[in-house]
């Protein structure tokens, strides 16, 4: 009874006019959520919780970071999550996203995050109900994702968990159809982001194009036909810090010979080459995709990049592809084999 | 009295409806003895149709009050008209038949030969099936009944035909589109017997492609070039050690070292999506935009130059440039470096014959 009624009290405090009456009690919820147990005690006072923090979000940075946070907090409990998309959380992060001087991006594209963690959650961020409006959350986040990354606004990348956000919705076939929708552009807008110096946002991207690469079978023009940045998106993460000949690169189209040609960083977790490799793993299983690897002499790469690799896990993930290259081009045409 | 009443009028005395009787019994027996003597000229032969038309004519505009009758005329007249060819008057006047006496089963059978002369199918069948429906076991109209049905079944399955062609070839033009390849006007047809690009179960896309030898004028035929593919990999296999050697290459010039390919760019100016797709529906080749009107590059007035491939590049790479302009198929100019034909090809010393 008492839990109950410190909480009424707090929620009715959230919507008080008086400033310093709210600032107090979303700094009081703030606390609670940074617990489990604090979680658990917000979550059966869910309903009439949320909607005020949501409320809150509009305020000066005082107010609305300690509510922001909350609602991350919160957003991590499934339970909550279920709730959070009912009082139209989605939409509000959205509305508030990229407003200017606004100081909780990061936070709202965290929430975000979490609440596309579960399909309900994905699925309303892709807007599938509505045939005019789906996919332009995404558009949108991704338009923010790779404008601004962490040296432009010179010291937070507020945008890098959208990467996240990708990797969740492309768990989902209409998440995938999104992304790769020709016409949209987001795969090319965002596989240079395997370059970005933030860790998150090349696991993001990888992790995205592989999942990506499920559809592989359906989907293989919207695949392939972005070779150009395809590729070197794919292959550059697994080929090190190896300098290539000119005679191995000789087969190989511009935008693979000149980096590979050229000394650079080598990509150092393991988890964003693993999905590299699963990607080409999938692109190979389909004829046109084996084709295609074949043409820019992807094999080759990969055949190099094995024999510096020393993480088993992505051992592991070459010797797969590799084992669907052993026969050859499998096309009519006599192509070079792989050296053993 | 009453040959003098309107026609229409009630006769009232009994004098008047003797009379009327009278005449009705004299027109009667007009009316048989025209529809007899249009049945022997019938039976004259060709020269005396138009005049068994014309008795039976007769026989029908003495409007006498049997229908019976009456659809006999008609019936025997559209078998005349039948005779003679036309076809329309035949229908109407079997139709009329029909109409007066519904068991006239030969007025069923005319009207149903009627509408098949003139192409009128789906009421041939009609007829046919409503002939059949009095007289079921009448074998001449289950004859053309079938006949119909078959010219329907072929009409309907080519229709279904054109439909899909056209589907498939608005397809085509929609992956075109979303490739930003630019087709133009095709020039090198007869060398590769109209063949078109083509997309395979995983809706990637399959040029025919020639390479022609400048000099010599010369092309190869590529069958399949695959739009993920690269050009070094088609020219090892035409060029390489592998590769049958060129008859015309006497000093052996065109080695995979020494060649080079070029396409011209804006070679001349795109078609519409409209003709895209009348392009794809095209099967002869001589047969290419006879109604189209379009000049070759005279009011085109971007430039057009020799453009270099990178033969790392795949050839979806290379068409999607917004210089090139993809003459139906995709040509390549073939020339080897260090041959006196390569400066002058570059200087601009050489153009399409």
């Amino acid at each position: 009874m008492a839990v109950d009624k410190d909480l009424e009290d707090l929620v009715s405090f959230l919507k008080s006019p008086s400033p310093n009456l709210k600032k107090a009690a979303v700094e009081i919820v703030q606390g609670l959520s940074g617990t489990d147990e604090g979680v658990q005690r917000l979550a059966t006072y869910a309903k009439e919780l949320l909607p005020p923090l949501l409320q809150l979000l509009s305020e000066p940075e005082e107010i609305s970071k300690p509510a922001a946070e909350a609602l991350v907090n919160l957003s991590q409990d499934v339970a909550i999550v279920d709730h959070l998309i009912q009082v139209g959380a989605v939409e509000r992060a959205m509305e508030l996203i990229g407003k200017p001087s606004s100081k909780i991006n990061k936070l709202m594209v965290m929430l975000l995050v979490n609440i596309s963690n579960i399909d309900k959650g994905a699925t309303r961020l892709l807007q599938e109900g509505d045939e005019k409006l789906t996919g332009l959350n995404i558009a949108k986040l991704v338009r923010f994702f790779s404008r601004y990354s962490s040296s432009e606004r010179g010291g937070e990348d507020e945008y890098e968990h959208v990467a996240n956000i990708l990797v969740n919705i492309t768990r989902l076939q209409s998440g995938r159809k999104v992304v790769l929708d020709m016409s949209r552009g987001i795969l090319r807008q965002i596989l240079p982001q395997i370059d970005s110096r933030s860790v998150i946002r090349r696991q993001g991207v990888a992790g995205t194009v592989r999942n990506c690469c499920f559809d592989a079978e359906t989907n293989l023009p919207s695949l392939l036909l972005a070779s150009e940045f395809l590729w070197p998106a794919l292959l550059l993460p697994l080929a090190g810090k190896r300098v290539y000949t000119e005679a191995d690169t000789a087969k190989m189209p511009l935008e693979l010979a000149t980096p590979l040609s050229q000394d650079r960083e080598p990509e150092t977790d393991p988890k964003v080459r693993v999905e590299a490799c699963e990607a080409i793993y999938l692109l190979v299983l389909q004829e046109g995709g084996r084709r295609a690897f074949w043409a820019i002499n992807g094999p080759r790469i990969l055949e190099l990049s094995y024999e510096d690799e020393e993480d088993p896990q992505v051992m592991e993930a070459f010797e797969r592809v590799g084992a669907l290259l052993v026969g050859g081009s499998g096309t009519e045409e006599e192509e070079e084999k792989p050296q053993s | 009295m009453a040959l003098f009443m309107p026609q229409g009028t009630i006769a009232e005395t009994d004098a008047e409806k003797a009379d009327i009787d009278a005449i009705e019994a004299l027109k009667e027996s007009s009316s048989i003895e025209y529809k007899e003597e249009g049945n022997k000229f019938v039976k004259m032969g060709k020269k005396h149709y138009a005049e068994a038309v014309d008795c039976y004519t007769r026989a029908i505009d003495q409007n006498i009050r049997d229908p019976q009758h009456n659809s006999v005329c008609y019936a025997n007249r559209a078998h005349v008209n039948l005779l003679l060819g036309n076809n329309r008057r035949a229908y109407e006047d079997a139709e009329e038949a029909i109409k007066l006496n519904q068991a006239n089963v030969k007025a069923y059978f005319r009207g149903a030969k009627a509408a098949l002369a003139l192409k009128l199918i789906p009421e041939a069948l009609n007829i046919a099936e409503k002939g059949l429906q009095i007289d079921p076991s009448n074998i001449e109209l289950e004859k053309i009944g079938d006949k119909a049905k078959a010219i329907q079944d072929e009409e309907d399955a080519k229709k279904k035909r054109d439909l899909e062609a056209l589907e498939r070839s608005e397809k085509l033009a929609t992956l075109l589109e979303g490739r930003n390849v630019k087709v133009g006007k095709a020039t090198y047809n007869h060398l590769t017997e109209g063949r078109k690009p083509w997309v395979d179960k995983s809706a990637m896309m399959h040029w025919p492609v020639l390479f022609v030898h400048a000099e010599v004028m010369v092309s190869d035929f590529i069958e399949d070039f695959f739009e993920m593919d690269t050009f070094g990999g088609h020219l090892d296999i035409a060029y390489g050690d592998d590769a049958p050697s060129l008859v015309w290459d006497t000093r052996h010039e065109y080695t995979r070292k020494r060649v080079e390919l070029y396409y011209l760019s804006n070679a001349g100016r795109s078609l519409s999506r409209k003709q895209v797709v009348h392009w794809l529906l095209e099967n002869d080749v001589g047969r290419q935009f006879q109604n189209t009107n379009y000049d070759d590059d005279s009011d085109d007035y971007k430039k057009q130059r020799w453009v270099k491939v990178d033969e790392r590049a795949t050839l979806y790479s290379v068409l999607s440039r917004p210089d090139h302009i993809v003459s139906g198929i995709p040509v390549f100019f073939v020339i080897a470096t260090g041959t006196s034909f390569h400066k002058t090809f570059l200087s601009g010393g050489w153009s399409l014959p």
